[in-house]
């Protein structure tokens, strides 16, 4: 009799349960709760903060819109960063991407070797922000530097060419970035990984050549990973902060400085007082930015996005 | 007579530095009255910097086992990023290192502990530092820091490459001179002066202190005229045009974001992007030379150019260590602060890497310790007695505004004037520097 | 030409180019790990030549010692178990709410996912203030916690969207299928689809095992006991702007960081040439 109780009462919670809505929300609790245990406190306060006048040290003042105000009438580098930091992104991003595919393509081979490339190839990643980076890389751009030795000896007027001059030092960190496609890299080799076999046969039974079977086979099926590169790399770059912090410090004259640099040197400047609200401010702005250009990306996504 | 007497004296201190060992310098109070408790101290520096600190820092819990550290190194930026996120929770260190350009913005914040009334009652000995080193420790009526070490702005230069060509770079050069030489050295082998470390105040001040004023600022503005600092940026143009001043992008190509390992003075593969100088300060000579024996150079030091260096030349207070007002142990954080400042043994242990030890009677009594442990600290403490002569009291704590001007004028001026094509003229520029650092005097 | 001496000649070309490319690649990391058995005084005058004239292991000696009397043994032992901590809560939970976002439908989907997105949007440099004032409203200061647990709840959206995309890529015949055969979500989700991503999971263990490896962010907030710190604030210190820098210990210290990050890319790529996503995907 108790038994069958319990089962009848069992019975909704279990079909309750297994109903699709309920499992979505259910496998989806983690993020839920960590959202609103982590982020959305974190999130609200710096919003909060991002109308206040803070310091750090004392208490936030209440200032309204003054930061946003004073951003967007009175602050020169402002935009300068803004400017500096969608060239890199807008440029640098979709070479990083194109870059990462041809490698992966190039690597997605059966071969003895191929473990070994693989991590010659995506190791440079992990070395990221490291201050042997930093030593190197200007090793190789400065004045008299590796590149120029090499450059010079087929355009001799490149011996002793200013990389780091304003106008070309961008692209010192463009190609550093590009330099690092290790990450899209291994997406994309994962995802080539996952195109059923069978359909590359089908295509071999037709007679199609390779480069056919690239174009009707690989890249449609491929797509929705490109767009996922695009996304998470071009929310990256914007991001984007080593780089710049290490490399050039966003000389010469800001040509070179990111807008996480900018924000944070605000946050955390090297001598004074913190004004964590005014780089609050200028993180939601980014925010916005950012949710902007994710929001075109998807839209473009319906265009040219191959859905299974 | 006198004679006998400083025999006596030294004889004297000797047995002190012996018997030292069983007592330390701790003022008044007893640390081992403490009971079982744990200091946290932070500070920034490098490695060195770290080994020698916990050295003085075990010295000390060797003779008083009932006292652990908690230390916290970190690095410049590092630092200043995780002290302001302890201040806003005030969860500070019981002692934390400062720095002459926050002390005052510190103070006000209300995170530093007053140490007037242990100087009073005895707790604290300060008998040792002289009055202007004392008072630049001072904000108003309190005392707020102690200085760790003494320093002086310090101009390196490659004294190897003036010798080779018969130059003689004499102490307190004027400014005319300073622009003589190097334009001797930019025809003779193509190298140049940087002056990139002009993107802070200490270069504007020492000009303002040539002209006679005694700081560069103060809590109402800017002190010497638009006019007057037309003249700095004038200088500024001029020697970029000359040449032999790095622009904006030369100095991007040799920029060493902060490494001084990276210096144009000790680094680089040719002429044309070396420097014959650096603008830094005294205490660092030991780091540059050693970045600079690799490539056989040897460094000289003498003070910055200036139109009157004697005006212009301070001692400076290297660093600073001040007692947190979060410290629930005050009485014994004095009295490690009395011990870091007064006692000879835990100084020796410190290798005066922060500076020359600020107590001046105990620097001599362990100069000879500190010459073996570091070749380059007789260098410095002989220029330091130089400076001690030729130099005027040092400006007052900066109003602490003076961080946020750093950032927003004078980095901003110094990359427009110091430019390829300067974005203004040096009018404007003189001008736009008053105009805006009066502005955010008025609105801090 | 026969055909068998043009593939070869393919071969040949193949790896050699390939080589080529990789030695480029490559570089900076030969050079950081040569330089640091250089002298340290000789690692920058000699910058241009890769093989030390002179060797020695001084670097490694000087730098291992560590910092306020921690040797790097107890930073990296530190970074380890963070490290792998953080990297299997990231990986469990994300695996969960990418399979919702990606596979059912249910009310306020949407929302989620462009709160998964944003999440990836606001910069740790900026967020690290707040969440600090929240963790020691926690009691979460001076403990591993703030850079352990809020992984276990999928808050780097990066890996929820990285595994939606590949769950993308699964044929939603098989779950139909599963569906048929009177598999729950829960079922499909363990029995399915977990097998399917083993490629994601493991691009996903790499990449976030590598960032949690070179946080020292929250590792500078958090950490406030000398014997807590991972390697990557531990080497923060070698380089002090205005005190100079030890460059040797700084390479080899360095080098040591990636030795765990190389060791484990070598061991999970082979998960990703074998191709186990293949293996199922014919039903």
């Amino acid at each position: 009799m108790s038994t069958k109780a319990i089962k009848r009462e069992r019975a909704p919670f279990q079909a309750w349960l297994q109903k699709e809505s309920t499992a979505g929300l259910v496998f989806s609790l983690p993020f839920i709760v960590g959202f609103l245990m982590f982020m959305a406190i974190p999130m609200g306060l710096s919003l909060y903060y991002s109308f206040c006048k803070y310091d750090i040290q004392t208490a936030p003042q209440w200032i309204g819109l003054d930061n946003y105000v004073k951003i967007f009438t009175n602050d020169k580098i402002f935009s300068k960063a803004l400017g500096v930091t969608c060239y890199f992104a807008l440029v640098g991003t979709p070479l990083k991407v194109i870059f990462a595919l041809i490698v992966a393509l190039i690597l997605n081979h059966k071969s003895k070797a191929i473990g070994l490339y693989r991590a010659v190839y995506y190791l440079p990643s992990i070395i990221g922000g490291s201050v042997a980076v930093a030593i190197l890389w200007r090793r190789i751009f400065e004045s008299n530097g590796t590149l120029n030795a090499i450059l010079s000896t087929v355009f001799p007027g490149m011996a002793g060419y200013n990389w780091f001059s304003e106008g070309p030092a961008i692209w010192v960190l463009i190609i550093l970035t590009v330099w690092q496609f290790g990450s899209s890299m291994l997406i994309f080799l994962s995802s080539l990984k996952q195109i059923p076999r069978e359909l590359y046969e089908a295509a071999d039974v037709d007679g199609a050549t390779k480069f056919h079977q690239f174009w009707t086979v690989t890249l449609p099926l491929l797509t929705p990973t490109i767009f996922f590169n695009l996304v998470q790399q071009t929310i990256n770059s914007f991001l984007a902060f080593t780089q710049s912090k290490l490399i050039t410090n966003g000389a010469p004259r800001n040509s070179t400085l990111f807008y996480t640099v900018y924000q944070y040197n605000k946050a955390f400047p090297s001598a004074g007082k913190s004004q964590m609200g005014y780089a609050s401010a200028l993180a939601w702005i980014m925010l916005l930015i950012v949710s902007l250009v994710t929001i075109l990306l998807f839209w473009t996504r319906k265009k040219w996005v191959y859905d299974g | 007579m006198k004679k006998l007497l400083s025999v006596l004296l030294a004889a004297m201190m000797l047995l002190a530095v012996v018997s030292a060992y069983a007592e330390l310098k701790v003022g008044t109070y007893d640390p081992a009255s403490a009971g079982n408790v744990e200091l946290r101290f932070g500070w920034w520096g490098n490695q060195k910097r770290d080994a020698v600190t916990l050295e003085a820092l075990n010295f000390f819990t060797e003779n008083y086992p009932n006292v652990t550290f908690n230390p916290n190194a970190q690095n410049w930026s590092n630092y200043w990023a995780l002290m302001s996120t302890y201040a806003s929770n005030n969860d500070l260190p019981d002692i934390m290192q400062q720095d002459y350009a926050y002390l005052q913005q510190w103070v006000e914040a209300g995170d530093l502990l007053d140490l007037t009334p242990y100087v009073e009652s005895g707790a604290l000995d300060v008998s040792g530092l002289s009055d202007s080193i004392l008072k630049s420790g001072m904000v108003g009526d309190g005392l707020y820091a102690l200085c760790a070490g003494v320093n002086a702005p310090s101009l390196l230069y490659n004294k190897t490459l003036t010798d080779s060509l018969d130059i003689t770079v004499p102490d307190n050069m004027t400014w005319d001179e300073f622009e003589e030489i190097s334009r001797k050295i930019y025809a003779a082998r193509g190298i140049g002066v940087a002056y990139g470390e002009g993107n802070s105040e200490n270069p504007l001040t020492y000009y303002a202190r040539g002209l006679g004023y005694n700081a560069l600022w103060d809590a109402n503005g800017v002190i010497p005229t638009a006019e007057e600092m037309a003249g700095y940026y004038e200088r500024l143009v001029k020697c970029v045009a000359e040449g032999w001043m790095f622009d904006t992008d030369e100095q991007a190509n040799v920029s060493t974001t902060g490494d001084l390992n990276m210096h144009p003075l000790v680094f680089g593969k040719t002429d044309d992007v070396r420097t014959w100088c650096a603008f830094a300060f005294s205490n660092q000579l030991a780091a540059f030379q050693a970045a600079a024996t690799a490539d056989g150079i040897e460094l000289g030091i003498t003070a910055w150019p200036s139109a009157n260096p004697q005006a212009s030349n301070y001692m400076k207070p290297g660093q600073f260590f001040s007692v947190t007002t979060d410290t629930k142990n005050p009485d014994l954080a004095v009295a490690f602060l009395n011990y870091l400042i007064n006692d000879p043994q835990g100084n020796i242990k410190l290798q005066a890497e922060r500076g020359v030890p600020a107590n001046s009677a105990m620097a001599v009594e362990i100069a000879d310790e500190l010459n073996k442990l570091d070749a380059t600290y007789g260098t410095a403490a002989a220029y330091l007695a130089i400076v001690a002569e030729n130099s005027s009291p040092i400006f007052p704590p900066l109003p602490a505004y003076a961080g946020t001007a750093n950032d927003e004028v004078i980095k901003y001026l110094s990359d427009e004037m110091l430019a390829p094509k300067p974005g203004m003229t040096a009018e404007e520029a003189g001008a736009y520097f008053v105009e805006n650092v009066n502005d955010l005097a008025a609105n801090y | 030409m026969s055909r068998m001496t043009s593939k070869k000649i393919k071969t040949v070309v193949f790896h050699v180019l390939v080589a080529f490319g990789g030695l480029i690649m490559i570089y900076p990391l030969l050079w950081m790990a040569l330089s640091s058995f250089k002298p340290t005084d000789q690692v920058l005058p000699t910058s241009g030549q890769l093989i030390p004239a002179q060797w020695t292991l001084d670097n490694y000696v000087n730098g291992w010692k560590g910092f306020m009397g921690y040797t790097f043994g107890t930073f990296f032992l530190n970074s380890f178990f963070i490290s792998f901590t953080a990297t299997f809560g990231t990986l469990v939970s994300s695996a969960f709410v990418a399979f919702a976002l990606q596979r059912l439908k249910f009310k306020g989907k949407k929302l989620l996912f462009t709160l998964v997105l944003s999440t990836m949007m606001l910069p740790a440099q900026i967020l690290m203030i707040p969440q600090f004032m929240w963790y020691r409203h926690l009691n979460w200061v001076g403990t591993y916690y703030p850079m352990i647990l809020p992984y276990f709840f999928a808050i780097q959206g990066f890996f929820v969207y990285l595994i939606m995309n590949f769950i993308g890529g699964i044929p939603k015949d098989l779950d139909e299928s599963a569906k048929i055969d009177g598999c729950t979500y829960y079922g499909t989700f363990f029995r399915i689809i977990l097998p399917l991503i083993v490629p994601a999971l493991v691009t996903s263990a790499i990449f976030s095992f590598i960032w949690r490896w070179d946080d020292y962010l929250s590792a500078l907030l958090y950490v406030n006991r000398a014997n807590m710190r991972p390697v990557a604030l531990a080497l923060q210190l070698f380089s002090d702007p205005s005190s100079g820098s030890d460059i040797g210990s700084t390479l080899a210290m360095s080098t040591l960081s990636i030795v765990p990050a190389t060791i484990i890319f070598l061991i999970f790529q082979k998960s990703l040439v074998e191709g186990i996503a293949t293996t199922g995907i014919k039903g």
